[in-house]
């Protein structure tokens, strides 16, 4: 019950991330497009779509971060773990989510603490006017989502993980 | 401060964990116990890191390669190429050299090229008379090209890295691109003629005429690429996203390789694969940051200097290393780790950084298809079962004439600077 609870999880998580990402990598084409068109042919360009873009490739690499996670298609030098033994290998994953979370979540802390700071001066960007929080509120959402997926990944069913 | 900087970096990459995961952990052990400075920079670093105007024409390139190299481009390149060649000995291996070198002034990726290729070519060559290993080495050899062709995933990330222009990156890269399929060709011709491989196909006015007409959309993206950039018109990231426009364009309407569920999940798939690289991107921030604070790379440098290495020492150790490290570390983490230590040392032996940054790729790109741990390699031997030894008695020859390429672009800076240097 729980091991097709998280095979469930796995393949309903990796469509919707999908098709956020897929709909954010469009966008970025759309506005860069649309703006070369503004610009050479109406010579009228929209002074924010540089900001625009840039936010919005961020935010796609956190959340895409997350789904690389779901994947465990991270790039990584698997040299030596790729030798070891099935127990160990399987402790040096264990060891690795651990790291993970921890590691994101001491940088995470860290994040929201400068999120708070700059959200209380209302610094925002300087051609679209957008709030800084928005762009840098990417990195905490997506180690949330990094950690959800490492933790999902350990515990799904060998055939239940898409392929990465 | 050791232990943050080196030991644990190389402990955690030894054991397998996410390059991303490794540099950021360096970091933050850093800051948290080594360094007086506020914890929220870890943060800052990370973001600045990725917010950048240039790297933004990262997601639109693997974009437009994806949408280009998934449709049936590929066979029309092959198919163009074939009819060029046709008669010259040796020419469907040749074809896949032209066939690799074209794909990379399309897509960045090696391990798309080797794929694709490997798929279209690795049977025919095998039918035709090619041992299989001889066969697995040119395919995985000539893929390791596409990451010097311009438009270059590698050179991108080098370029921000070490604050140089892309485009003049992009220029300086076509003519060792092309060096390194010069040589690739003659050991084949070579191989050809000394072995008796007769010519597998015949060339003919109108064959010739009739292939080029059939792929000359696909031909036309690096063209709209390369003149917009050079012509003045666009920035790098504005031509990305028209080649985008582009290969959509001709993928669904001219070619209709693709439908548009086909292109929603293409979409995805690329932009998943920029987080893969862009994370890192992310991490080596905050490592690149730990490491100036700490002045490892001006340390580097006295200590380099006082060994009183001359220019093409200097180059020959740095090759060296590349080479090992390329064998086990892909091409974008290496970038971002390396160019930060590197640069200082090779702009102390008076080497200039477009050439430095030309050297660096290409020995990543031989790097794509070393054993033991070359990526191009697993990809040949997951798609079509090779056993490992035969693909490392393939391409071994051809890691030797790659290295010789690589000698003459390391030693002949006018063959990167040519270009690159204006």
């Amino acid at each position: 019950m729980r091991r097709s609870l998280i095979a469930f999880l796995i393949r309903w998580s990796d469509t919707a991330l999908s098709g956020l990402l897929a709909t954010a990598m469009l966008a970025l084409v759309a506005v860069n497009f649309g703006n070369v068109v503004a610009r050479y042919v109406f010579s009228a360009p929209w002074l924010a779509a540089d900001e625009a873009m840039t936010f919005t490739m961020v935010w796609g690499v956190f959340v895409g971060a997350g789904l690389v996670s779901l994947r465990g298609g991270h790039l990584a030098m698997d040299v030596v773990s790729g030798l070891l033994p099935r127990r160990a290998g399987a402790a040096l994953r264990v060891a690795g989510a651990v790291l993970l979370v921890v590691v994101l979540g001491v940088v995470a802390v860290h994040s929201v603490e400068f999120i708070d700071t700059i959200t209380m001066i209302g610094m925002t960007s300087m051609a679209a006017g957008i709030p800084m929080w928005v762009p840098h509120l990417a990195i905490p959402v997506g180690f949330a989502l990094m950690v959800a997926g490492t933790v999902l990944r350990l515990f799904a069913p060998e055939d239940a993980a898409p392929p990465p | 401060m050791t232990a943050a900087l080196v030991l644990l970096p190389a402990a955690l990459l030894i054991a397998g964990f996410p390059v991303f995961l490794v540099l950021l952990s360096a970091a933050t052990a850093f800051v948290v116990f080594v360094a007086d400075v506020p914890a929220t920079v870890l943060h800052q670093a990370m973001f600045g890191g990725v917010e950048s105007f240039a790297l933004l024409s990262i997601p639109f390139f693997l974009f437009a390669g994806e949408v280009m190299v998934r449709g049936g481009l590929a066979a029309r390149i092959v198919d163009w190429v074939q009819a060029l060649v046709g008669r010259v000995p040796g020419s469907l291996a040749l074809a896949t050299v032209g066939t690799s070198t074209v794909i990379g002034a399309m897509s960045g990726s090696s391990a798309a090229a080797t794929a694709t290729c490997g798929r279209l070519l690795l049977p025919p060559l095998i039918r035709q008379g090619y041992s299989r290993p001889f066969a697995a080495g040119v395919v995985a050899a000539s893929a390791g090209i596409d990451i010097v062709i311009p438009p270059s995933i590698a050179m991108i990330l080098y370029g921000v890295t070490a604050e140089q222009s892309i485009p003049r990156l992009f220029l300086a890269g076509i003519v060792p691109g092309l060096v390194l399929a010069a040589f690739m060709a003659a050991f084949i011709l070579a191989h050809a003629l000394l072995a008796g491989v007769k010519a597998e196909g015949s060339f003919s006015l109108a064959r010739a005429g009739r292939a080029t007409l059939n792929c000359l959309w696909a031909l036309g993206m690096p063209a709209i690429v390369f003149g917009g950039i050079y012509g003045g018109v666009f920035s790098p990231t504005e031509a990305a996203g028209i080649a985008c426009v582009y290969a959509m364009l001709v993928s669904l309407i001219v070619y209709r390789d693709i439908g548009l569920r086909e292109l929603f999940r293409i979409a995805g798939n690329a932009m998943a694969m920029t987080a893969q690289i862009m994370v890192i991107v992310a991490a080596a921030g905050v490592f690149g940051w730990m490491l100036t604070t700490s002045g490892t790379p001006q340390a580097l440098v006295a200590w380099i200097g006082g060994l009183d290495l001359a220019p093409w020492q200097v180059l020959l150790a740095i090759n060296l290393l590349l080479l090992a490290i390329g064998c086990v570390i892909d091409p974008t983490s290496a970038i971002l780790v390396l160019t930060p230590l590197l640069l200082p040392i090779v702009r102390h032996a008076g080497v200039d950084p477009i050439h430095f940054g030309i050297i660096m790729t290409v020995n990543l790109s031989i790097g794509m298809f070393t054993p033991p741990f070359g990526l191009n390699l697993f990809v040949l031997q997951s798609l079509f079962r090779i056993p490992t030894a035969e693909l490392y008695r393939g391409v071994l020859p051809f890691i030797a004439v790659q290295c010789a390429a690589l000698a003459c672009i390391t030693y002949i800076p006018a063959l990167s600077l040519w270009l690159g240097g204006r």
